[in-house]
């Protein structure tokens, strides 16, 4: 396998400008002829159905959720980035595309960052032009508000519901393909295989998850939008249902997996309380604009917060990064929270968390200010965890986010499969090892509306499709495989749950390969997953039968896929020792304990190939240069 | 602080094409901070490892915000609290050894799929008659063009808030589905961009509302206290004042 | 084609329905107790009251006219709103309980029905019953519409008891009908603040006991 990163010539910001007129086209006629498969439908699949089907493309778009409303893109909370201006504190698309790789840790691929920027205007048009009701302020313009790691105003937001409401535009737009005809929605249909035929992506197996029946897909082009893999860790931010089973039966159909190490931790979450907690809450990012985080000085200060005086308090961001303060990026914050913890200084009842205060906030803009901005998070903690937020401080603590890793994909968005293009968090190259807030909503929408639809027809036109039909035997076998695994699991008939053996996987990532990682760490996981994976398989117990409704079943498919990413995701951090964004390695630390990069040696996409379960995948190395934002040590002091 | 409680379950369960009944389970040592889900889910293990099915229901975020979680507790949609959808209505709020009622989202026209999943792809039919601004990608003008009031905005965005979990058709008497129209009309009702399509928008809507054998409306604002997201009732009143309007002024 | 559709429509059906309560409403009902009213005036005033409606005839038979058509209008909507949600929700939950819903809002069909029934009576009663003649003090030929009001309820209490009975259904019916119509119309009634809500219970219940006097009056003499 080899690399090709296909970046355009020219100068950065005129790259994607040459590369539109660069890219075959397909005349118009000739689009309904192409049927392009999507399968997600948050904001990257909706809106990538919606534009392609725009168009004139066949577009068959696949969700398990009842509603393509459904998917996880609606929790986003705090807003979207696009580098208007409007506020007038000098932002550019440069200085948004600068912020976003310095934000990535130097990790992500410059080219695709300096799209993102451009595209991020057209984004806020297009949201605005579908009715999307963003913040105003009282003249009637667009209000903005600032979020971590950027020193200018420019995150447009709907309320705490922005991810809900461009879902929504983007589902609107679906639902107007689909009225009209362009777009065949298959809703309660999961994905679980991708069919190659000649070394090309040329369709889909799906189970319908009511009736359990396993049907072939057949397309010119195949499009993941996915999202991403946290919940591998079992308690994450992300919904119930997020799985990586399609990225990873496409990487183990051929196409790249990069950087599988990069892990988003969250700082602003409400902590774990129990066993039988099975997802985290996520408080916005934007409460780091009033809130204060700090723990006590004293280790093991078992006072309640109002009876700790001023100076007794340590506001650790404030005091390391003066600059930045409580809005340094999130790994940052993260890190730095579980340091003090660590430390003994944690507080609540497990000692594993700290407090975001809003008393000065409260005493400087009053009390109704602060409910005007973040009453329904404010209401959301307290129906939570029972507790005011507006006289005891918030407690929170970091949790599995987001995951910067995804698959290997080139300037199109065509991960090294052809045919089989990846989007939204699925993909890999816009973050870098780290992501920055209000960033996620930009990329899967920039992705979905303003790149792919432009560039699957340089495949669709350059490439030779005949039709192949679902009878041939690629289909049938991949069936075959679906149904085959379906029943194994069926069969083990154990004595522990699927939810028991995530758990486990789980607390294992996130003990060894969660904010900190350890070489010792990483190995001993490494040991452990494959006796997890073992086991799993021989003392699992799937209750019913897979013609029916059954989501145990869909459960431990997708954790059949877990077993044996966690493998891939802990060698990758293994293999990557340096420290860099959300991936943090112990070996790799300045004498204060901040990230040390090693450009030298790790100046790269670490893009990895499947050579069959039982042998060790190749590691493929993207060199990433970096002509405009000069490598450097990120510094938000 | 936390503590354990015990319950009795009546959970309704349904297999495809059967009917279905009530069946009585118990939740043991349920920590009070647990959510409603979460309890669920300790009682679904214990069903799991004695061998039988576990209770299927719909669920995704957990936060209260993608709309899929929603059952009848003791009579009320997503439960006793108000503004809460039943992934965040915690068991604080309940009693040591009270018995829970717990029964599927009924209407007509949400036919029960299995135990307490329902298929509400109606509300999908209903959006897709007209619930979006027919804006391709790459016809937009700049942002700013338009200023649009703090107050229409704000307007807007209450009406646009909700999530689509069908509580509101539940909770009507008549299984009507007329906030959940009236909440998508509201939001381009208010806002210019929504206006050239206004018409055959709330037309096309509320045709395919009856199409779909939804009910009608009686004025009884069951549904705007079981909104989990506080949609007013005064949206519905916007909808049959755009239908009145529509009527009277349609070319077609 | 559309104007069918509308009048067929969920909203439209209602519209119907409101609209051709209110009609009853302002024009028959509102005028009706007003002159029910001038029976606990006395004879003189109440003879002369209905004499001079009687000279209206044009009018009367015109507002009769518009009233079957109204009445007509209102029930077959009625009956077809009815009936499609029972359909919409012939699945009922086992337990269901109602926090907004008012008792008045619950019993519309019934209250309805018996208002139907309690017309057709309320027209054999007095519309179509045999009537003495006399002549006024003016000379003027009338009939004696009071004593024939009196003479209905004297001495008969459980004609009494059913004019009173239905009046119940007339109160129900109006305090739902009135804010109902409204809202039906697109004018919001905000469900806290019940100004509105209350106003429409109060006319309601008050025009019902104003009628319920009537036949009381007249038991008593």
């Amino acid at each position: 396998m080899k690399l090709d990163a296909k970046i355009p010539e020219g100068p950065m910001a005129e790259k994607w400008t040459n590369h539109k007129f660069k890219v075959k086209l397909v005349n118009p006629a000739n689009k309904r002829k192409h049927k392009v498969i999507v399968v997600g439908s948050g904001l990257a699949g909706a809106s990538a159905s919606a534009t392609m089907s725009e168009l004139g493309y066949k577009v068959d778009c696949f969700t398990y959720s009842d509603s393509p409303r459904r998917a996880h893109s609606i929790a986003a909370q705090g807003g979207i980035n696009a580098a208007k201006n409007y506020p007038n504190d000098g932002d550019s698309v440069f200085r948004l595309f600068y912020d976003t790789v310095k934000g990535g840790d130097f990790r992500s691929r410059e080219a695709n960052v300096h799209r993102l920027a451009e595209c991020s205007n057209l984004i806020i048009d297009h949201c605005v032009a579908q009715g999307i009701p963003f913040a105003r302020e009282y003249g009637g313009h667009l209000d903005n508000r600032s979020f971590g790691g950027a020193q200018v105003s420019r995150t447009f937001y709907a309320r705490g519901q922005t991810g809900q409401q461009l879902l929504l535009g983007a589902y609107g737009a679906l639902s107007k393909e689909i009225k009209k005809g362009g777009v065949t929605m298959y809703t309660r249909e999961e994905v679980i295989d991708i069919v190659v035929i000649d070394g090309v992506a040329r369709g889909i197996i799906s189970r319908n998850l009511v009736t359990g029946e396993l049907s072939r897909h057949e397309a010119d082009a195949v499009v993941l939008a996915t999202g991403g893999y946290g919940n591998v860790f079992f308690l994450s931010t992300n919904a119930m249902n997020c799985n990586a089973s399609a990225a990873w039966r496409a990487y183990k159909k051929g196409a790249a997996f990069a950087n599988p190490c990069y892990t988003q931790i969250h700082p602003t979450c409400i902590p774990v309380h129990g066993e039988y907690q099975s997802k985290l809450t996520l408080m916005s990012e934007s409460l780091r604009n009033d809130g204060r985080i700090w723990v006590p000085k004293a280790k093991d200060d078992q006072r309640p917060a109002n009876q700790i005086p001023e100076d007794e308090r340590d506001y650790y961001l404030e005091r390391k990064y003066p600059a930045f303060g409580n809005l340094v990026p999130r790994d940052l914050a993260s890190r730095n929270a579980k340091m003090v913890c660590d430390e003994g200084r944690g507080v609540g009842p497990t000692g594993n968390a700290v407090y975001l205060d809003f008393a000065e906030a409260i005493e400087r803009l009053g009390r109704d200010n602060i409910e005007a901005k973040y009453g329904n998070l404010f209401e959301m903690y307290n129906r939570i965890t029972d507790e005011d937020p507006y006289t005891t401080p918030m407690m929170i603590y970091p949790a599995v986010h987001y995951t910067m890793g995804g698959l290997w994909v080139d300037y199109n968005l065509m991960t090294s499969l052809p045919g089989l293009y990846a989007i939204g968090e699925c993909n890999f190259s816009d973050h870098g090892a780290n992501r920055l807030g209000a960033s996620a909503l930009m990329q899967g929408l920039a992705d979905g509306y303003f790149v792919i639809p432009n560039t699957i027809n340089d495949y669709l036109a350059s490439n030779n499709l005949p039709t192949v039909g679902t009878d041939h035997e690629a289909f049938a076998e991949a069936e075959k495989a679906a149904q085959d695994k379906l029943d194994k699991l069926l069969a083990v008939n154990g004595n522990r749950t699927v939810d028991d053996f995530h758990k486990e996987l789980g607390h294992l990532l996130w003990e060894n390969c969660g904010m900190a990682r350890s070489e010792k760490g990483l190995k001993e996981a490494l040991e452990k997953i494959p006796k997890i994976r073992e086991e799993f398989w021989k003392n699992v117990n799937v209750p019913g039968s897979a013609d029916d409704l059954n989501q145990a079943l869909e459960k431990a498919n997708r954790v059949a896929d877990f077993m044996e990413f966690a493998e891939l995701m802990v060698k990758d951090a293994l293999e990557r020792a340096e420290s860099c964004g959300g991936h943090f390695r112990e070996e790799s630390q300045t004498e204060e304990g901040e990230a040390l990069r090693k450009d030298d040696e790790f100046c790269y996409v670490g893009a990895w190939e499947f050579q069959g379960l039982e042998n060790e995948p190749v590691l493929h190395k993207e060199a990433l240069e970096f002509e405009e934002v000069k490598l450097s040590q990120r510094s938000y002091k | 602080m936390s503590e354990k409680i015990n319950l009795k379950l009546k959970v309704w369960r349904q297999n495809r094409g059967e009917a279905g009944r009530f069946e009585d389970y118990e939740a043991n040592g349920i920590d009070t901070d647990a959510s409603f889900l979460e309890m669920l889910d300790v009682v679904n293990e214990e069903i799991t490892l004695g061998g039988g099915e576990p209770i299927a229901f719909e669920h995704d975020c957990r936060e209260g915000i993608c709309g899929c979680c929603g059952s009848l507790v003791n009579g009320k949609t997503h439960g006793s609290h108000e503004r809460t959808t039943l992934c965040q209505l915690h068991m604080r709020h309940f009693k040591d050894g009270e018995t829970v009622v717990i029964e599927p989202f009924r209407a007509t026209a949400f036919p029960v799929i299995k135990d307490l999943i329902v298929d509400r792809s109606g509300l999908d039919q209903i959006i897709a008659e007209g619930g979006y601004v027919s804006v391709k990608t790459g016809n937009a003008p700049e942002a700013s063009t338009t200023p649009i009031k703090k107050e229409m905005a704000e307007a807007s965005m209450d009406a646009a808030q909700c999530i689509g979990c069908g509580a509101c058709v539940a909770a009507c008497p008549n299984g009507a589905a007329m906030l959940f129209t009236a909440a998508k009309v509201s939001q381009y009702a208010l806002l210019p961009q929504g206006h050239p399509e206004r018409t055959q928008r709330v037309l096309g809507m509320v045709n395919k509302m009856d199409e779909l054998g939804f009910g009608n409306c009686s004025n009884e604002y069951e549904c705007a206290v079981a909104c989990p997201k506080g949609i007013d009732v005064k949206n519905i009143a916007r909808l049959n004042r755009e239908f009145v309007k529509a009527s009277l002024t349609s070319e077609k | 084609m559309t104007l069918k559709r509308t009048i067929l429509s969920s909203i439209g059906q209602k519209l119907l329905l409101a609209t051709s309560g209110l009609i009853m409403f302002l024009l028959f009902l509102i005028p009706h107790m007003g002159g029910n009213v001038l029976f606990l005036f006395g004879p003189d005033l109440f003879n002369s009251y209905a004499h001079h409606l009687h000279q209206l005839v044009p009018i009367v038979i015109g507002i009769e006219v518009l009233m079957l058509a109204s009445i007509s209008v209102h029930m077959i909507m009625a009956f077809r709103v009815v009936f499609a949600n029972a359909k919409a929700h012939d699945k009922r939950h086992t337990q269901k309980d109602s926090k907004e819903r008012s008792l008045a809002a619950k019993l519309m069909p019934y209250s309805g029905g018996m208002i139907f029934i309690f017309i057709l009576k309320h027209l054999l009663d007095f519309k179509f019953y045999e009537k003495t003649e006399i002549i006024s003090e003016h000379g003027d030929h009338m009939y004696n519409v009071y004593a024939m009001v009196l003479s209905r309820f004297q001495g008969d209490p459980l004609h009494l008891l059913f004019y009173v009975g239905f009046m119940l259904a007339v109160g129900f019916h109006l305090s739902h009908a009135l804010q109902s119509s409204l809202q039906t119309y697109g004018l919001y009634i905000p469900r806290n603040d019940s100004k509105i809500k209350l106003a429409s219970v109060v006319i309601g219940w008050g025009m019902a006991s104003t009628f319920a006097i009537i036949p009381i009056m007249a038991f008593v003499g």
